[in-house]
């Protein structure tokens, strides 16, 4: 047997040029089917203080809100993300990206995050749900040893008081 | 998935809902059925059942169901989808490393198209059409079941003799089922018809026959057991000791047998016994799913068996669940190690990438082709290729060598930029990353979310065999690497 070597989604033509390589057989309308599937488990059974729902007609790209949780300096804000789905979802992680600003020291400027399920930790058992949740607890325990925005990490790891102080005004600012 | 509708559900809502069996809402549906026949027949939480046996990949209900080697599970296709084909792969759930694609669960696949006969035909004629349209194909079992050259394979597939009646027994059961559930006149008809569909046209009236009368002599069995019974204890027996089967575990060829019936010899290495072929991947994990499945629905013959002494202890001999380290990968593409074909997996044991010599079928002529391992070549099983290739005894082999990093870098480029709707600027990109490979991971900040993923395995095991190999004990190994 011979084995797609990427897991591309459209890779007839490169069965050819590799001399009868295996095809990936993730088709699009079977990542569709699981995403239309997470949409009715989610409204079924959604994470507390999340929701995620389709931007538009486009199943592949989906908003999500998280409610800041409690206890933390993003307490009542509400903020946005942007998730996009590639086309062999879920073998490949979705991309979500921050809509809303955020003092937060592993989200960087333009709204990246850096968690590693959404990376190398990728796994096709992991949904929607559980992702937003992971950025829910990133949210309380900030991970100030592997930053996206350094600056915010010092300042956590030197002067929390400082951060939460700056942290909440932010979220009273782009997040209420 | 909703709580409060299991409650509200009623046998007339059922009932609407079986008929139209092709709704998109399958799930519910099969909630809605599930519940008919609970209420129709006290007590069998089916619904429960239907999650418990739900894929962790694609969300639906199992079909084909393949078990790693740590006992978890998922469909065939997306077990083949989520695995790595250039180093080892990882179990969706717990991240178990394994590198041998098992076979197809014969026993499961029968049990499911039991309990779920709506759903998993449904499940068939979905995965059929994705099969079609990809041009590769799954082990199809109805059709060995049906012809008669094959039988030689199926009997060695089969987990038990009784197997061969399953199919059989579900068509006549899912009938009874109904007829209980419902005692109304067009509902079994509709069913039936339905499921008539899937087999052969000239079978079917006669078959119809049969399965009736098979509903009236199931429904006064039935009375006599228990209410409602799918499955049977013969159903679900160990390959070695024929009894029920307890604290199950699944073999890479798909065998299954009770955890203590699974004897490993001191010296040797772990055989199935029924199809003789080798088990790669130590000792295997108890599927948990199949066991409380069979605790919920057998619990006297459980706990009886709980009992007997030898069964609590369970023998822990092999721990380690890869046969073969993850050296193995990155001292290949260090040019000192056993050869490595990546994206090529063995059709009989599953290794895949396959290691050591590549043994290629001269003769089959399925896309996907037909491959051996050396071990594999050298004592040939008598279980078919994973994806249906119809190969036979006497075709011809011929060795072919792995591709080189080189050449592999390249595929991978080719392919990027062929399925890449974000044009050719990301494949330069790409091809600057590839000849050195440490930029690599740097670019995970721009938009190429799905790329790096290909190759950066391939990166970070060569990264990891820098250190391992600082303080390897063979060098001898090491020179080539060195200088």
């Amino acid at each position: 047997m011979m084995i797609g070597g990427g897991r591309s989604s459209s890779s007839s033509s490169t069965a050819t040029a590799a001399g009868g390589t295996w095809v990936s057989t993730t088709s699009v309308s079977a990542s569709g089917k699981r995403i239309q599937r997470e949409m009715s488990e989610l409204n079924a059974d959604p994470p507390p203080h999340c929701s995620a729902a389709p931007k538009g007609d486009n199943l592949f790209h989906w908003v999500a809100t998280i409610i800041g949780p409690p206890g933390t300096p993003y307490q009542g804000g509400i903020f946005f993300l942007d998730i996009t789905f590639p086309s062999d979802y879920p073998f490949q992680p979705p991309k979500v990206v921050f809509k809303t600003r955020i003092y937060h020291c592993n989200v960087d400027a333009a709204g990246n995050l850096s968690l590693d399920i959404l990376k190398d930790s990728w796994s096709p058992a992991l949904t929607i749900s559980k992702v937003l949740t992971a950025i829910r607890s990133v949210f309380s325990n900030p991970g100030p040893y592997s930053p996206l925005t350094s600056a915010v990490a010092r300042l956590y790891l030197a002067d929390k008081a400082k951060h939460d102080e700056i942290a909440s005004e932010w979220t009273l600012r782009f997040a209420k | 998935m909703e709580k409060e509708e299991k409650t509200n559900i009623n046998i007339d809502e059922t009932l609407t809902e079986t008929k139209k069996d092709e709704c998109l809402e399958q799930h519910q549906q099969r909630k809605g059925e599930a519940e008919g026949e609970r209420e129709a027949t006290n007590d069998l939480p089916s619904e429960e059942f239907f999650d418990e046996f739900q894929c962790c990949i694609c969300l639906e209900l199992l079909y084909k169901p393949v078990v790693l080697a740590c006992g978890h599970m998922s469909c065939f296709w997306c077990v083949y989808n989520a695995m790595n084909h250039v180093h080892e792969s990882h179990c969706p759930i717990c991240r178990c490393p394994y590198n041998h694609f098992p076979s197809v669960c014969q026993m499961l696949h029968f049990l499911l198209l039991k309990l779920y006969p709506v759903a998993y035909n449904r499940r068939e004629r979905q995965v059929r059409e994705e099969e079609k349209r990809a041009g590769h194909f799954s082990l199809q079992f109805d059709q060995n079941l049906v012809e008669p050259n094959l039988c030689e394979n199926s009997d060695i597939l089969r987990n038990n003799n009784t197997c061969a009646h399953l199919q059989m027994d579900g068509h006549s059961e899912s009938c009874s089922n109904v007829l209980e559930s419902s005692s109304f006149r067009d509902s079994p008809k509709t069913t039936m018809e339905d499921e008539n569909g899937i087999m052969s046209n000239s079978e079917s009236l006669e078959v119809d026959a049969i399965a009736l009368n098979q509903v009236k002599t199931s429904l006064s069995n039935d009375s006599e057991h228990r209410d409602e019974k799918v499955v049977y204890v013969a159903d679900l027996l160990c390959a070695a000791c024929n009894r029920l089967l307890f604290r199950p575990v699944v073999l890479n060829c798909g065998h299954v047998y009770c955890e203590t019936c699974f004897v490993i010899p001191k010296d040797e290495m772990l055989r199935c016994q029924v199809c003789k072929s080798l088990q790669p991947n130590g000792f295997p994990g108890v599927c948990l799913i199949l066991h409380h499945f069979l605790a919920k629905q057998f619990p006297e013959e459980y706990s009886e068996r709980l009992k007997e002494p030898n069964c609590t202890l369970a023998p822990r001999h092999a721990n380690q669940l890869t046969s073969i380290s993850s050296d193995v990968y990155s001292s290949w593409f260090f040019g000192n190690g056993p050869k490595v074909h990546v994206a090529v997996g063995c059709d009989y044991c599953g290794m895949s990438p396959i290691i050591g010599e590549r043994y290629k079928c001269k003769d089959c002529v399925e896309k996907i082709g037909f491959d051996l391992c050396e071990s594999c070549y050298k004592s040939p099983a008598t279980i078919p290729g994973r994806f249906n290739q119809q190969h036979k005894p006497d075709h011809q082999f011929k060795i072919v060598q792995p591709l080189s990093i080189r050449d592999l870098m390249l595929r991978l480029n080719s392919e990027q930029s062929d399925d890449d709707d974000d044009g050719g600027s990301d494949a330069s990109e790409h091809m600057d990353g590839a000849s050195h490979t440490p930029g690599m991971q740097a670019d995970e900040s721009s938009g190429v979310s799905q790329e790096p993923e290909d190759i950066s395995p391939l990166i970070f095991s060569v990264d990891v065999s820098l250190d391992q190999e600082d303080n390897s004990e063979d060098p001898s190994d090491n020179i080539s690497s060195e200088s």
